[in-house]
């Protein structure tokens, strides 16, 4: 895998208030010829965080459209043009769930899908939390769900904890804390 | 540097006392415990506290980096070429320090290739010193300037003394603590603030001090270090010895202990 297809033309095929398709015309190193399809986008990345209050994980329920379901995961938000993922986080944190925090780390960075997205998902954990709410723009109040850190690995097989970014992220955790499911 | 790193013992013990001393100063006013944040009297000693060993390490050794819980933001390109440095908690147990209840701690660790090789706790209030380095043992040094050898006891299979808070403990723990009184009968369970509950271990009154939950890298090292120092081990739940510079500068969760028995089953079994 020495040499990158050259990209012969970008073309912006459709865009909407949130998306933005573009078409890319490729030639690979064996004379081939293809057409890919991407998504563009405006927003700086996004950001994840993983509140732990004591022994506890924080997470939320919230309405999908995709699904049309109600789904657990960690809270999360796109970053702002210009915000630093550290403030994109710690507003979200406080929007959310309504909590600031004292201590926020980066436990990885990710791409979700970059065959067509590159959009990087930071994964934070947020500690020595103290409540602090923002105002969000959220459609309607977020239910919040308490669950224990020793428990963590029964998320896995939780009906609606199914978001893989979401999965990721508690791995990175176990990962960090050297816990690991059986 | 010195010929070995535990000649550093002396004056990294010397800055500690310093660095509680001016703790002190603020400790001994009167203040509302319900003023936290910028200007509070445990943000002001926190900063004293750190200012005072910083500028004291780097006169000690100016070539050393220092990471220090106030000085946490150093980016992880520009640590992770560190072979060794001071890690810092100039103040571990604010909760400790807000109560009042005294059992709070200035820590200063040495760490070379990611493990602690020394190790300095002292608990202002108290006037009590623990410090340790590798391959020179322990000690506690009390306020009547009485210093002492400690080191870890062996355990002996009957009733283990458990290091633990007595109110919050959490699932995970709470079931540790059940098989072990199941398994050795009833434990004494020890409370303590901060860094503390480690020395507990070093200086052999209690046999294990698991902590099943989130801590920096700071929080433990120097305690960490004088655990060593006196024939005990911290290792995480695969039994692994706590390395410290990693990137996220998180403890896994861990157990402290003399390094004869085995507790991890005791401890591990419900964690899925």
């Amino acid at each position: 895998m020495s040499k990158k297809p050259e990209i012969l033309s970008v073309a912006s095929v459709a865009r909407s208030r949130l998306f933005h398709i573009e078409q890319v015309d490729l030639l690979f190193n064996n004379g081939r010829e293809v057409q890919f399809e991407r998504l563009q986008s405006n927003a700086a990345g996004s950001v994840l965080i993983i509140p732990v209050d004591g022994d506890e994980l924080i997470l939320i329920r919230e309405y999908a459209v995709g699904t049309e379901r109600y789904e657990l995961g960690f809270p999360k938000g796109s970053i702002d043009p210009g915000e630093e993922p550290q403030f994109a986080a710690e507003r979200e944190l406080r929007e959310e769930v309504g909590m600031a925090t004292a201590n926020l780390r980066l436990l990885r960075r990710i791409i979700m899908s970059p065959a067509y997205f590159n959009r990087t998902t930071s994964i934070m954990l947020a500690t020595d939390l103290s409540v602090d709410p923002l105002p969000g723009d959220e459609p309607e109040e977020i239910q919040q769900v308490r669950w224990p850190l020793s428990r963590m690995w029964e998320l896995l097989e939780h009906d609606d904890f199914v978001d893989g970014c979401n999965q990721l992220a508690l791995y990175s955790l176990g990962h960090a804390l050297k816990l690991f499911p059986r | 540097m010195k010929e070995s790193v535990c000649d550093y013992l002396d004056s990294v013990a010397d800055i500690a006392i310093r660095a509680g001393e001016a703790i002190m100063e603020i400790y001994q006013q009167d203040f509302d415990v319900e003023h936290k944040g910028d200007g509070s009297p445990l943000t002001t000693a926190d900063m004293a506290a750190h200012n005072l060993i910083r500028s004291a390490l780097q006169e000690l050794t100016p070539e050393m980096p220092l990471l220090s819980e106030e000085s946490r933001d150093i980016a992880w390109q520009d640590r992770a070429s560190w072979q060794s440095y001071w890690l810092v908690d100039p103040l571990d147990g604010t909760k400790e320090f807000v109560n009042r209840n005294g059992e709070f701690t200035v820590n200063i660790a040495l760490v070379c290739e990611q493990r602690p090789v020394l190790g300095v706790v002292y608990a202002p209030v108290h006037e009590i010193l623990y410090s340790g380095c590798e391959g020179s043992g322990a000690t506690r040094k009390d306020k009547d300037g009485k210093q002492v050898k400690i080191s870890v006891r062996h355990y002996n299979g009957e009733n283990p003394t458990v290091v633990a808070s007595r109110s919050h403990r959490g699932e995970a723990l709470e079931q540790a603590i059940n098989r072990i009184n199941e398994k050795h009968g009833e434990a004494e369970i020890l409370s303590m603030g901060s860094s503390f509950k480690l020395c507990l271990v070093a200086e052999g009154k209690a046999d294990i001090y698991p902590r099943l939950g989130l801590t920096s890298e700071w929080d433990t090292a120097a305690a960490h270090a004088v655990v060593n120092a006196a024939g005990g081990q911290v290792i995480d739940l695969t039994g692994k010895e706590l390395m410290y510079n990693k990137e996220d500068l998180l403890n896994p969760w861990f157990v402290v202990s003399d390094s004869e028995y085995d507790w991890l089953p005791l401890i591990n079994d419900n964690i899925e």
